[in-house]
């Protein structure tokens, strides 16, 4: 063996053992990963839920895409799902995004829609909420 | 594994085997397909609108990845964001071309991994795009520029000035030029392997039964996925070839003949997903073309692939 090729069967060696020990120890730090996505069981009784938000400008509403929160989809489910009042971090997000923007362009009201999905087969239909976003400082718990 | 082995002894047939299978003679002309398929596809994926929130995220939402705290890296602002994406550009668009190949690939890859370690930073993983990054440093690492590249052009030059006609000639083959493929084969492997291992952890075989791609069906909604939804053997039936899909993978690291095969499962499973559950994963599919020895695909159809072909067209 020569010395390149010593050096790059340690290489070889060395990610191969990474990639063990990420899978075997279920690391999840970026750029280390164990690609856990949609591996927790979701029984029957588990129920999906969604978030939009819709808020007002002017007279029109409008549903606000993550992008325009600067924010991916993923990353907006993060903030608003995981908090059973989805309409406070909704709320900050939102005067975060009006304290941007020229006042003819901010948003005057807002809220949350949370749909709950019913599963197929059990004869009930889909359960929609909605929680307001507190927009004015003084509204926030 | 030792070059002191005693010949026709266990280390010298250990040694052996692993440099017949990690380092042999293969086409240059390979690595250099996919070096610009490499930099085609990273050029493309930057050039998308992936990188614009990354300046306009809210402040709080802000959570540095590990990586990040330690390079003490901060929200950048957006003209750092833009400088980050240019550099990174000109040093793909100089791989592709293979001028200073090694150097513009390794550059693109410390470059691409501070572009993508920012996009993590905001509570969520990013996972698509980490065989991509693989491939990036692989091929920085292998002589990705010995062939259909300016370096090549200019080795020649300088070698014909300084030498004979022999050394016009280019060396077509090395030693070092299959590995990135082999050890990319192996990353996509372990990605499969990884995400079906942490499924059967975390929800063990009951994952397969059908619920949890329900769930998911549900939850995202569209025309084809609401048509399965109800029926949840086949909600359970997907789940099952995913999950043999995902945990079989690695067969294919030691039965050579396999590949092509997982490879197209693997076509399959990703345009499944992105149907049921809108999830694109391009860059993921992307690195497939990047394992295809393509110098053996054409001797192939030169060969006994043209031969059948020609038997099955009709007279």
């Amino acid at each position: 063996m020569t010395r390149r090729e010593w050096l790059l069967s340690a290489l070889f060696v060395a990610f191969v053992g990474l990639k063990v020990v990420e899978g075997v120890l279920a690391i999840e730090s970026w750029p280390l990963s164990h690609v856990p996505m949609f591996a927790q069981y979701q029984g029957l009784d588990r129920l999906p839920v969604t978030d939009s938000i819709h808020a007002r400008r002017g007279d029109a509403w409008l549903v606000l895409r993550p992008w325009q929160l600067g924010l991916n989809q993923a990353e907006l489910n993060r903030q608003l799902l995981g908090d059973p009042d989805p309409g406070v971090p909704c709320g900050t997000l939102l005067r975060e995004l009006n304290a941007r923007r020229r006042p003819f362009l901010r948003f005057t009201a807002a809220y949350v829609e949370r749909r709950t999905y019913a599963r197929p087969h059990t004869g009930e239909s889909d359960l929609v909420e909605r929680f307001p976003c507190p927009l004015a400082a003084e509204d926030t718990r | 594994m030792s070059a002191r082995a005693a010949p026709g002894g266990l280390g010298a047939r250990a040694v052996a085997a692993w440099r017949r299978r990690w380092f042999p003679e293969a086409s240059l002309a390979d690595l250099a397909i996919a070096r610009v398929l490499l930099a085609a596809t990273v050029l493309y994926l930057n050039g998308s609108l992936r990188f614009f929130n990354v300046a306009r995220a809210p402040a709080h939402t802000w959570e540095p990845i590990p990586l990040a705290a330690v390079l003490g890296m901060t929200q950048p602002d957006a003209a750092t964001v833009a400088l980050l994406l240019e550099a990174t550009r000109w040093s793909l668009i100089a791989a592709a071309l293979g001028l200073c190949t090694n150097a513009a690939l390794l550059c693109a890859f410390v470059l691409q991994l501070v572009l993508e370690g920012l996009l993590n930073c905001f509570g969520k993983v990013t996972h698509s795009t980490i065989p991509l990054l693989h491939a990036m440093l692989f091929f920085a690492l292998a002589p990705s520029g010995r062939a259909w590249s300016v370096d090549a052009l200019l080795r020649r030059w300088w070698r014909a000035r300084a030498g004979g006609a022999s050394a016009l000639t280019p060396p077509a083959r090395s030693r070092f030029a299959r590995w990135p493929f082999e050890l990319l084969f192996l990353e996509l492997a372990f990605y499969y392997f990884d995400a079906g291992l942490s499924k059967l952890t975390a929800s063990g075989l009951a994952w397969a039964d059908g619920a949890t791609l329900q769930f998911s069906l549900v939850k995202h909604g569209g025309v084809v996925a609401a048509a399965i939804a109800p029926h949840l053997w086949l909600c359970a039936l997907l789940s099952a070839a995913a999950l043999v899909f995902e945990l079989g993978f690695p067969l294919a690291i030691v039965v050579r003949r396999l590949r092509p095969y997982f490879l197209a499962a693997g076509v399959a499973f990703h345009l499944g997903n992105h149907v049921l559950l809108d999830l694109i994963f391009w860059p993921v599919l992307a690195v497939y073309p990047l394992v295809v020895p393509w110098s053996s695909l054409v001797a192939w159809w030169r060969g006994p692939g043209r031969r059948f072909a020609l038997r099955r067209t009709p007279a």
